[in-house]
């Protein structure tokens, strides 16, 4: 056991507590570590020997691998390489379909000797990884931040540019500042100070929220008065206590022409749902040449209103007309926005915009000042203590570490600049400027113990691991309880640390893992830019788009709250619908715009992910369905074995066979399986996707694919017998449930470290998955177990 | 009206602006102003929808011009400055979906892929050529500007994209450009946020001073970081002192000039004429500023409805442009085209008035004004109104017109306007050659 305790090397500064801190961990590692066998050895050479060098030798190298050549009986000569072999034989990828393979007692056996040396190496020596010194906050994080730190909700996309993602998550290689981005944060925390102090703004200003055109409104929207269809419900934060003026701007089709309007609509304008006023709006009967002239329709709709400063709710929406008034031609379909194949059949809204003030009343109080102010001077001679005080609270949230005298030297320096120049206030907000500019703010930033060796192993303060954990879990900054902890040094017991997990997960805070994360790792934010081909997939808007999100989202939130088997998420007989997507899905009596769980009927076809809409609209072209790109999703994210890019100069599929009629999906795909430079590959992701062709390119099920022919829908998986349609890859899939699972904890560690992960890596997701599945895959065992792991708490000088 | 109060007053825009040259201090702008000695050349594009009545727009004569037609009259100020050219066709602008094609080939002269989809192909277009080879020297690469405010998805003509219609410029085969209407994204997008030459200065100030403590901030915590982290910190640094710079030249420039007010736009203007303007005042200030040296305008796009009741025409530009010879709408569209003209003798002017170096911002600025489309009664692409003004200082080439025997590429004349901007390619797309010896001088 001596073994498992960490190096210690004298003058290390934090030496206690990383003492404390390596037992801790060594204790767990120590805990799954199993013996080596020499009997197991030889008999891994033998197996190896039968089945794999054949083309893994030294001559041949097939995939630079040779097995011939290394050294089984001693895995550290080559970790990484044992690391790939026990990743292939785990799922049974290797030897490949149609060469002969050992029994599965012997693949077991094989495996388990492989991962047993590795542990035990892993546990003799950890290597926990190094994440980025500095990290920048993305657009997201900082989002997040500025809400929990000031009370105040930003709409970043206006403030930040977009994040690039590494490693499939945004806020892995956040590391670069450029002067462009700079300029942005210098901007962004100017406007984000006035905002949350509520000092007069310069000018007056003005917000233009556009609805997508691809926007049916023909129905009530949840969030909306009962009683009206379509519109927008805009969150504003209004500055100050002003008069604003708000403005509604109806949708005009490419003649310019109000879409929909063949009678006469009101239109209702409300603030935090009262109502404000209503409008008429009438149809323009002067018709030259075939067109109307609408210009002049919609430019009464404004009204002038006095707001309280803070966020509230601007609300537009139509009045709804029973049914009976509305004179329609039959529709086919519930998608209208387009004004040749499916026009709105009544007038919607194209832009709310709200713009003011225009009549500064004062400064109002927000939910902001109210976080801010955390004390009011009396008289001029308490505002030094009174501004040291708010500070140094903001200070400390920002920078989430304790601030020392030494810390608050400059941001009250601003202070004081700003209080000369204007009142306590403007030197409050001068402050927070700064603050928000800093260093500490914009970065997350892991240092070095003083001292330590480069390559040393040594555990986060607490500090840090409070961040570590409110990023994980909230993709947001530790609150107050987090922080405390970690600042009197009990966030290393392991009941605390564990019961800050459960705590975390439990705030509404911890949604951002179904939005950021999930969002992220299954591709649910591409859904923003699919556009189907409105000529084949007619019925296909943003009301659709937006439910397919919601739905998936909704389904991975269930399995954190009610910590279910994360296998639910591929076995799940219950989802979440609404009117318009169950309708998508032909599921019956689910009425209304609302959102809710819906049991799912006996035939299984949308249990799980890979029913969702979402998921198989983005593994699809605008045209048709992608087996490659769902294969390729389910290998990737499913299975955890991203096949290799493809190969330079790859020739297109024919589309067409010569004079004849398209070749079919599966003919297509079998073209890639006749080049051997292709084979080797889409032989694992076709017969994935082919198994989902019951789904069209935006997840409705169908029998026939375009050309009217009887889908055949059977499939295989590295390594399984054939199975038909989703049915039959969703079993596939859980009969192998080890590798969901180390999937999601690898997509989870790689969230939560913000770096790739890697073979050193492989270990620590063994040992995750061994607590894990001591308590039935419950989300929280995978998180508490990321938490409690050698990477997360962790890292190499 | 909430526009009419919010809007800026375009006039007050402009009084703001001054008659020298204004510098609107701000710090994103400064880097571009040190960088290229003047005069710089620049370049734009006026697209203007649906062609012309072709009897009042083409000048009588060839050669020199004494005097314009009556559709282009109100460019007579600016006679020495313009040559008209007849006879330019885009031949492959001829599809199923000619409203498309004839916006969508105008700068690219290539035939966009037949789709609703996304899967949507066309062409690098001329300006984006431009763009590449000389806007990194700015702030901005490029511009692109309309005055319209619909998106429309899926389909816009015949089964042809709505980015086709939408879109005049392309970086590439698949990347549209989608243009800007709303002056206030434009100004943001130039100059930031505005406010009172006082309240910009103070903004200026207190970030200079920000960004002097997050350098102390930072040279701190580089002292106790390791080798590896220290290169990353560097780099940082060098960012802050960077835009420490831009901001001091900012100040600089400052205290050399007095600063102008500048308002910001905070919305569309009520008339779509004063809309027109007020793109036309950014474009000057765009240039004037050296934030960037090219720009494309859709002063409407193609198959529009728009009606102009303040000009007699109160029946939509569509279906007046499909005239059947009914010499009424042929009046009416010649009214639109002539309309259209007054509007670009506006920017004309404007760019005339404004200061450039050792002459006025006219004198080294070059613009295409033009259509994909000749006859819009039967949507053919041959014989299109394109007029080309550039300052005639120094040569005496200007108040031409040149009139092509035979129907000539337009992509002839996107040749030689590269030139121009110094990018010299052999061939563009269709072209059979530059546009010849009148237009020659603009190489120079």
């Amino acid at each position: 056991m001596l073994r498992c305790v960490l190096q210690r090397k004298p003058g290390v500064r934090m030496e206690t507590r990383w003492l404390t801190g390596g037992a801790a961990v060594a204790a767990v590692l120590c805990l799954a570590a199993p013996s080596a066998a020499a009997p197991a050895a030889s008999s891994a050479r033998a197996l190896l020997d039968q089945y794999c060098v054949r083309c893994h030798n030294d001559r041949l190298q097939t995939a630079g691998v040779a097995l011939d050549a290394a050294d089984v009986e001693q895995v550290a000569h080559d970790a990484a390489l044992w690391e790939r072999a026990v990743r292939k034989l785990r799922a049974r990828a290797m030897p490949p379909a149609g060469s002969p393979r050992p029994a599965e007692a012997a693949y077991d056996d094989l495996v388990g000797y492989l991962e047993g040396e590795l542990d035990r190496l892993a546990l003799a020596d950890p290597d926990p990884g190094r994440t980025d010194t500095f990290r920048r906050l993305n657009r997201t994080e900082y989002q997040n931040a500025i809400r929990d730190l000031l009370a105040l909700d930003v709409d970043v996309t206006a403030l930040l540019p977009r994040d690039d993602a590494s490693y499939g998550f945004d806020n892995v290689g956040a590391v670069n500042l450029s002067p462009a981005l700079l300029e942005r944060y210098l901007s962004a925390a100017s406007r984000v100070s006035r905002l949350a102090v509520g000092s007069d703004v310069p000018a007056p200003g003005s917000r233009v929220v556009v609805l997508p055109a691809d926007l049916t409104q023909e129905d009530h929207f949840d969030g909306l008065p009962f009683g009206t269809r379509g519109g927008a419900a805009v969150t504003h934060n209004f500055p100050v206590d002003g008069e604003y003026e708000i403005q509604v701007r109806l949708s005009r089709n490419r003649n310019e022409n109000v879409e929909g309007l063949y009678d006469p609509h009101d239109l209702e304008i409300t603030l935090d749902g009262e109502r404000l006023q209503v409008f008429e709006i009438r149809p323009n009967r002067m018709v030259v040449a075939g067109y109307y002239a609408d210009a002049d329709i919609d430019k009464h709709l404004q009204v002038r209103v006095a707001v309280g400063a803070g966020p509230h709710r601007v609300g537009a929406a139509f009045l709804k007309k029973s049914s009976a008034l509305i004179e329609t031609e039959q529709q086919p379909y519930d998608a209208h926005f387009n004004m040749d194949r499916h026009p709105r059949t009544q007038p919607g809204v194209r832009s709310v915009a709200i713009a003011g003030p225009f009549a500064t009343a004062g400064v109002g109080d927000t939910p902001s000042r109210g976080r801010i102010f955390v004390c009011r001077p009396a008289r001029a001679a308490d505002e030094p203590a009174c501004a040291r005080t708010i500070i140094g609270t903001l200070a400390r949230r920002a920078y989430r570490r304790p601030v020392s005298d030494a810390d608050l030297a400059g941001p009250l320096a601003f202070y004081a600049r700003g209080r000369a120049r204007g009142g306590f206030e403007d030197g409050v907000e001068l402050a927070l400027r700064a603050l928000l500019t800093s260093t500490e703010f914009l970065f997350r930033i892991e240092q070095d113990p003083a001292g330590l060796p480069p390559g040393t192993p040594y555990r986060l303060s607490d500090v840090e691991l409070a961040s570590r954990l409110s990023f994980f879990l909230w993709s947001s900054l530790p609150d107050d309880e987090l922080l405390g902890l970690a600042e009197r040094g009990e966030l290393g017991d392991p009941a605390v640390l564990e019961a800050q997990v459960a705590r975390m997960l439990a705030d509404p805070r911890a949604r951002s893992l179904a939005t950021n994360f999930a969002g992220q790792w299954l591709y649910l934010r591409n859904l923003d830019a699919a556009r189907p081909n409105l000529r084949l997939y007619p019925d296909f808007d943003d009301n659709l788009r937006r439910a397919m999100r919601r739905e998936t989202e909704l389904l991975f939130a269930s399995v954190v709250d009610e910590d279910r088997d994360v296998l639910d998420l591929l076995r799940a007989d219950y989802t979440f619908l609404n009117e318009r997507l169950a309708r998508h899905y032909d599921v019956p009596n689910v009425y209304g715009d609302h959102f809710r769980r819906v049991a799912l009927g006996p035939d299984g076809r949308r249990a799980g992910l890979l029913g969702h809409g979402s998921i198989l609209t983005v593994t699809s072209y605008a045209t048709r369905t992608s087996p490659v790109l769902r294969g390729k999703w389910v290998l990737d994210n499913i299975l955890g074995m991203p096949p290799p890019p493809p190969p330079p100069d790859v020739p297109p599929l024919d589309e067409r066979a010569a004079g004849g009629e398209a070749p079919s999906m599966r003919e297509r795909m079998a073209q890639h399986r006749r080049n051997p430079a292709c084979a080797a590959c889409h032989q694992l992701m076709d017969p994935a996707g082919l198994a989902m062709e019951n789904f069209d390119a935006v997840g409705r099920w169908r029998q026939r694919d375009e050309g009217w022919r009887a889908i055949d829908a059977s499939g295989s998986l590295p390594g399984t017998a054939e199975f038909d349609g989703v049915a039959g890859l969703r079993q596939a899939l859980l009969a192998r449930p080890d590798l969901f699972v180390r999937t999601l904890a690898e997509k989870l560690l790689t969230f939560a470290l913000g770096r790739g992960v890697d073979h050193a890596d492989a270990p620590a997701v063994r040992q995750v998955l061994r607590e894990a599945a001591g308590d039935d895959n419950r989300f929280s065992s995978l998180v508490s177990a990321i938490v409690k792991s050698t990477p997360f708490q962790m890292r190499r000088s | 009206m909430i526009v009419t109060k919010m809007a800026l007053p375009r006039r007050t825009f402009l009084r703001g602006l001054g008659a020298t040259f204004a510098l609107p201090l701000l710090d994103a702008m400064v880097p571009a102003l040190s960088a290229a000695p003047r005069p710089v050349r620049r370049l734009g594009y006026v697209f203007i929808p649906m062609g012309m009545n072709p009897a009042p727009w083409i000048p009588e004569t060839d050669g020199r011009l004494t005097a314009l037609s009556p559709s282009l009259a109100a460019l007579t100020p600016h006679l020495d400055d313009l040559t008209v050219v007849t006879n330019l066709e885009i031949r492959n602008a001829y599809s199923a979906g000619n409203h498309a094609s004839s916006n969508a080939a105008f700068l690219s002269c290539v035939r966009g892929k037949r789709t609703e989809g996304s899967d949507y192909e066309l062409g690098t277009t001329v300006d984006q050529i431009v763009a590449k080879a000389v806007g990194g020297e700015t702030v901005i690469p490029s511009l692109e500007l309309g005055t319209d405010l619909i998106a429309q998805v899926g389909n816009c003509d015949n089964g042809f994209a709505c980015v086709y219609m939408n879109c005049l410029s392309w970086s590439s085969p698949t990347t549209p450009l989608p243009p800007e209407a709303d002056p206030r994204a434009v100004f943001e997008r130039l100059f930031g946020d505005g406010g009172t030459p006082r309240e910009r200065q103070a903004e200026l100030r207190a970030n200079a001073s920000i960004l002097d403590w997050v350098l102390g901030d930072m040279a701190r915590l580089r002292s106790r970081l390791g080798a590896g982290d220290r290169t990353r910190v560097n780099n940082y640094l060098d960012t802050v002192r960077e835009v420490e710079r831009r901001i001091q030249r900012a100040e600089q420039h400052a205290a050399a000039s007095p600063l102008p007010a500048l308002e910001r736009p905070t919305s569309v203007p009520d008339s779509w004429e004063e809309h027109v303007k007020l793109m036309f005042d950014l474009q000057v200030l765009a240039l004037q500023t050296d934030l960037t040296r090219v720009i494309t305008f859709q002063l409407a796009r193609e198959a529009s409805t728009r009606t102009y009741p303040q000009i007699g025409v109160p029946e939509p530009h569509h279906p007046v442009s499909h005239h059947v010879n009914d010499p009424e709408k042929l009046t009416k569209l010649a009214k639109i085209n002539a309309y259209h003209v007054s509007l670009f003798a506006y920017l004309l002017g404007r760019l005339r008035a404004t200061e450039d170096g050792d002459g006025s911002l006219l004198d080294h600025t070059t613009y295409l004004y033009g259509s994909g489309m000749g006859n819009p009664n039967v949507h053919d692409h041959s014989n299109l109104p394109i007029v080309v003004a550039r300052g005639g200082a120094g040569d005496s080439k200007g108040g031409w017109h040149l009139r092509y025997a035979e129907p000539t590429p337009l992509a002839n004349l996107h040749l030689t306007l590269l030139d121009y901007m110094g990018v010299h390619l052999d061939n563009f797309e269709d072209s059979t050659g530059r546009a010849g010896a009148v237009l020659e001088p603009l190489t120079l």
